[in-house]
């Protein structure tokens, strides 16, 4: 009865407020109109015959990997360092014998998850993939990836996982090569620039009006530019980098489970 | 005009019961209701961004904020204790 008070106290002071809101709205709302640069942002990136298009229409994808991409790398970098902190300060998981304790979930959810993983690492590939043309990206799609094993430790055990030649060890490997991968890209432009001595920019995609250099971008049907290259690393990056966090914070001898 | 009344309506309704589910999720002593009432929140927060039109937002909100998170909290919970103290 009391929780219930609370929650209508609750309700009814947030349908007050938004009524003051709604008052007040005429003062309070933004200006309809779009400021510069996002005007900028998205008339650029989708227009093939502007001098500075991302030739794109997922505008995000291109201001996320193309426009502003070192904000992009540090986050991702951010990301890296926090989990090579956990996996120091918490030493990387052994396969061990398995507890004995619980035996996982019922095998109803076990065959549920055996069906259901290998569907959701399709989406994510697909979203991760599809990033550069379509909502989504390689941090969306290695998040969506990392759910798989997510259920596969709750269901099963970090035992199950471990077993399936899934090691921290492979897991930090993959994280790290994602990482070079997006470096590697982010420089492989200004690099190109240098060998011919054009003027180049680190995060260039396509050419410039003062920087020539660039990816081929769209080839026929397909589109190979830096914003697939950066989701496909980036993709890699986030799902092992969510996994091993999994791995690390549920070991092994703790859950017990099944090892096979 | 009707659509348009109807994604306000479910705007306002996803906003009411998230600050709902925050103020249970802030309240509730089992911290395992509270990750649940923390995860509904964060699903309503999902549905507000696709009817906001922003799909990317909704793509890497769900998986982060219904998948990892609550099971990262989950394993937290179970390395202390279920109940909050005091």
């Amino acid at each position: 009865m009391r929780r219930a008070l609370q929650v209508a106290f609750v309700v009814t002071t947030v349908l007050a407020f938004s009524l003051l809101a709604f008052a007040v709205s005429e003062h309070l709302l933004p200006s309809a109109g779009l400021r510069s640069l996002a005007a900028f942002y998205l008339s650029a990136a989708p227009d093939p015959q502007n001098p500075y298009t991302a030739a794109t229409p997922a505008v995000v994808a291109a201001v996320l990997w193309d426009y502003r991409g070192v904000d992009t790398f540090y986050e991702t970098v951010v990301l890296y360092l926090a989990l090579v902190a956990g996996v120091l300060s918490l030493g990387a998981p052994k396969l061990g014998k398995a507890a004995g304790g619980r035996p996982g979930l019922s095998p109803i959810v076990k065959a549920a998850v055996r069906v259901v993983a290998p569907v959701v690492v399709s989406a994510g590939l697909a979203m991760g993939l599809h990033g550069s043309e379509n909502p989504g990206g390689g941090f969306h799609g290695g998040a969506t990836i990392a759910v798989a094993p997510l259920a596969v430790i709750a269901a099963f055990s970090t035992t199950f996982l471990l077993g399936k030649r899934v090691s921290a060890e492979a897991l930090l490997l993959l994280m790290s090569a994602g990482l070079v991968g997006i470096g590697a890209t982010a420089l492989s432009a200004f690099v190109a620039g240098l060998l011919v001595g054009a003027n180049s920019y680190v995060f260039q995609n396509l050419p410039k009006p003062s920087a020539p250099v660039d990816f081929p971008g769209k080839v026929g049907w397909a589109t190979i530019d830096s914003l697939l290259l950066f989701d496909i690393f980036e993709l890699l990056t986030v799902a092992s980098g969510f996994t091993l966090a999994l791995v690390e914070l549920v070991p092994p001898a703790e859950r017990g489970g099944e090892a096979r | 005009m009707a659509a348009e009344t109807l994604v306000y309506a479910l705007l306002a309704f996803c906003g009411l019961a998230s600050t709902v589910s925050v103020y249970l999720a802030v309240t509730e002593k089992d911290l395992v209701k509270a990750v649940i009432y923390s995860a509904a929140q964060s699903g309503l927060y999902a549905v507000a961004y696709f009817l906001l039109m922003a799909p990317d937002v909704v793509l890497v909100y769900l998986p982060v904020a219904l998948g990892l998170v609550p099971a990262i909290l989950l394993s937290l919970i179970s390395k202390t204790e279920r109940w909050e103290g005091g």
